[in-house]
Order: structure tokens, then C-alpha cells, then sequence
């Protein structure tokens, strides 16, 4: 996959991000309508299968792909498509109408999403009411997987150690938190 | 190895293979070094889920945006047609407009000059006028009642045929065609050095009264003649075509 592309997909730019959005909204609406989806459907499906291939963008998985961003992305729609065909109980012969869809756009299994526990829920909780700056590095590091380097260039630290100082900071005032 | 610095690499994935060893160790037999990295493990989900949530707030938004573009766009799009088509059905009517044939009238208005006073020359200053100096200075000041009542007494006096064809075209100029007609015919029909020229106006003065026919045959007798005003009259059969 470009990493260009790649680049733009994990990154926080709201333009960049906005204009891969809208690359392939059109052409994956027309695509999905052929499923006889409502095209209120077909958007959401559209937006959960580009936050699962940013996801899978920010978990290192796409960097290996071979196929174009927009391929994996309607394999991914192509999955959500067919769930979102199960829920409504429609009975259309799925694989039939899955190859009109054509050639390539293999269909792109995903792990069902993991709920949070009561223990985590309860963290989440308190992870909101932290400061965005707060937020933004645990993010950062804990979700995103960017080393203390990478946060430091990113969200524009001074140099690495104000980086892991703010971090542990976060962190003790979220112990805090939950120990209150 | 620091405790804290395990951790963060375990959440990094940059464990050595004895790193790794080691914080299995500490997770197997430490509760507290377990629960630590249960924490962590937890922030990582808790902000994941967050981050994706937000994610879908600004997905949401783009797509939101997307519609309204769209609706603009729809719109602006509409605007534009309405504009677009107003403009054809006008050209479309201009077009129907220019491609009618010109009506009689169009084409008289296009061709009528009266014919300029080459009989009598007038002499400026002069303290007294004669009737027929009167006459030709006002046919030529475009006093063309003043010029038909002079000319009708001078050719009542005079019998000149002249009179009759400067007369016709005042009258034509006042839009009096029908009064005109007599005298051109009779016109035409004297030995006047501008009877050749009576066809023509003839031609003008049934244009003026929209008596198409007869403006046909006159302007095909002013082309038969190949005399005064042959092209124009070509011209306007064609026109009238």
C-alpha cells in the first residue's frame, strides 16, 4: 500500500483525512447500493469501514498489503455490507451479489470489535476527564504505539524528557482519580 | 531491569527476548507488577476506544459536510441549469426572432430615403422666396406638410410632372402611402426625367401599406428596367421571398 497514503490515514490532519474520505465515498456508495441498502446504511457501513482500516493502518497491518488503500477498504465494506445484510435478515444471495461487485475486492475479514470490561469502562471514564493535552499522550503512546521521540516531534515537546515526564504526570493523575 | 522501563516496552513491543522472560516472570509472581500492567494494558484500551470514537465524530462531520457540499452543489447546479435555460429559450426566440422574415414594414423602414430635390436649386439668402424655392426648402427640411401643400399648388399652376413625384414622397414620408399611389402612376407615366424612379417609390408605398403583391411586381419591373435602384430592388425581393 503507498505509504504516502498510508501516512495520511493515521495522521491527526483533519484536511488530508477529509480528502481520503471522500476519494472513495461516491464510488463505495454506488457500489453498495447494489446490495439494496439504504444509502443511510451504506454511509454509516462506509465510515465503520474506514475507521477499521485507519485502525488497521495505526496497528501496523496495512503496512505489508500489497492491494491499493481502496481495495482493502471496499474488502473491508464488503464484510460490513454482509452484516449489515444479516441484521436485516435480507435474503440475498450474498455471493452472487458480491461478485458484481467485481474481480479484485477480495473480501476482508474482520475480529469481532472487543467490548470494554466494567473495570475499563469505569477507567474510560476517567481517562475523559483528563486534559486534551493529557489524553493526547497517552494516546499517543499507549494506542498509537509512537515511541517517546515520535510524541515528542508530533505533539511538539521540547525534547523527549518533558515527553515522559508529562506522560508519568497523566498517569498518577489517573491513579488519582480512580482511587478517589 | 527497572520495572517501570519493562512496562513501557512490553506496551511498545520492544522486549527483548530477556525482557520478555523476565516480565513474565514478574506477571506470573508479582500480583502488584500485574495489576501495573493490567493498568496500562487498560489505558491502552480505554484510549483506543476513545480515539475511535472520536474518529467517528470527525467521519460523522465529513460526512455531514459531504451532503451539504453535495446539496450545494445540487443547488448551485440548479441555479445554474434555470440561468442556463433561461438563456436558450432566449436564444432560441432571438434566433426564431432574426430568422422571421422581415415584415413589410421592416423592409419599407430599411429602404425608404425620399428622393432628394435634384430640380430646383435653391439659392441661400435670397429675401424673397418663390413658391417653388419654399416648396423644395421645406421637402428638404423635412417639412413635409408644408412641402405637399406647396407642391400640390405649383403642379396645380405648372402641370409639372416633377411636382407629383416629390409630392408622393412627402406624402410617403408622412405615412400617407395610399394618397401617394395615384401620383406616382400618373407619374410613371409622364416623359419626367425621374419617371423612372416613380417605380420604386411605388414599390415603397405599397410596402407601406403592407399590399405585398403589388410591391413585388413594382420592385420586379424597377430590376426589369435595370435602371435606378436595380440592386436594392433584387435585394428586396429577395427579403420578401
Amino acid at each position: 500500500m503507498d505509504q504516502h497514503t498510508l501516512n495520511e490515514l493515521i495522521s491527526d490532519d483533519r484536511l488530508k483525512l477529509k480528502a481520503l474520505y471522500n476519494k472513495y465515498r461516491a464510488e463505495f456508495l454506488g457500489f453498495g447500493k447494489r446490495y439494496g441498502l439504504d444509502k443511510e446504511v451504506l454511509a454509516d457501513v462506509y465510515q465503520e469501514a474506514f475507521l477499521a482500516l485507519r485502525k488497521r493502518g495505526i496497528s501496523g497491518k496495512l503496512n505489508t498489503i500489497k492491494s491499493s488503500m481502496k481495495t482493502y477498504l471496499f474488502g473491508i465494506g464488503k464484510y460490513m455490507i454482509y452484516d449489515a445484510l444479516k441484521e436485516k435478515n435480507r435474503k440475498v444471495p450474498y455471493e452472487a451479489n458480491l461478485h458484481i461487485a467485481g474481480e479484485e475486492m477480495e473480501e476482508i475479514t474482520l475480529e469481532p470489535a472487543s467490548e470494554l470490561t466494567p473495570r475499563q469502562e469505569l477507567l474510560r471514564k476517567y481517562f475523559k476527564e483528563l486534559g486534551e493535552k493529557c489524553r493526547q499522550v497517552l494516546t499517543l503512546f499507549y494506542y498509537r504505539g509512537l515511541s517517546i521521540k515520535e510524541i515528542a516531534l508530533k505533539a511538539g515537546y521540547e525534547n523527549e524528557n518533558v515527553v515522559k515526564a508529562h506522560k508519568s504526570r497523566c498517569l498518577r493523575m489517573l491513579r488519582e482519580k480512580i482511587n478517589t | 531491569m527497572d520495572r517501570d522501563l519493562l512496562i513501557e516496552r512490553f506496551i511498545q513491543g520492544t522486549l527483548t527476548v530477556k525482557e520478555q522472560r523476565e516480565f513474565d516472570t514478574l506477571v506470573r509472581n508479582d500480583n502488584d507488577f500485574k495489576e501495573e500492567v493490567e493498568f496500562h494494558i487498560n489505558v491502552g484500551k480505554v484510549s483506543e476506544a476513545e480515539d475511535d470514537d472520536n474518529f467517528r465524530k470527525l467521519l460523522s462531520e465529513f460526512e455531514s459536510e459531504a451532503l451539504k457540499e453535495r446539496s450545494g452543489t445540487k443547488k448551485f447546479t440548479r441555479k445554474w441549469m434555470v440561468a442556463a435555460s433561461l438563456i436558450l429559450i432566449a436564444g432560441i426566440a432571438c434566433f426564431f426572432i432574426i430568422m422571421q422574415p422581415p415584415t413589410t414594414q421592416e423592409l419599407f423602414d430599411q429602404s425608404f430615403v425620399p428622393y432628394r430635390n435634384v430640380v430646383h436649386t435653391i439659392v441661400r439668402g435670397e429675401q424673397v422666396q418663390d413658391t417653388r424655392t419654399k416648396a423644395f426648402s421645406s421637402y428638404a427640411a423635412g417639412e413635409y406638410e408644408a412641402s405637399v401643400s406647396l407642391f400640390s399648388a405649383l403642379y396645380e399652376d405648372e402641370k409639372t410632372p416633377y411636382y407629383l413625384f416629390y409630392k408622393a414622397n412627402a406624402l410617403i414620408q408622412l405615412n400617407r402611402a395610399e394618397e401617394a399611389i395615384p401620383l406616382l402612376k400618373e407619374h410613371m407615366t409622364t416623359n419626367d426625367s425621374l419617371a423612372d424612379k416613380s417605380a420604386w417609390y411605388l414599390a415603397m408605398a405599397y410596402l407601406q401599406l403592407n399590399d405585398r403583391e403589388n410591391a413585388i411586381k413594382m420592385l420586379k419591373d424597377v430590376v426589369g428596367d435595370g435602371g435606378f435602384n436595380t440592386a436594392e430592388a433584387s435585394q428586396l425581393l429577395e427579403d420578401l421571398d
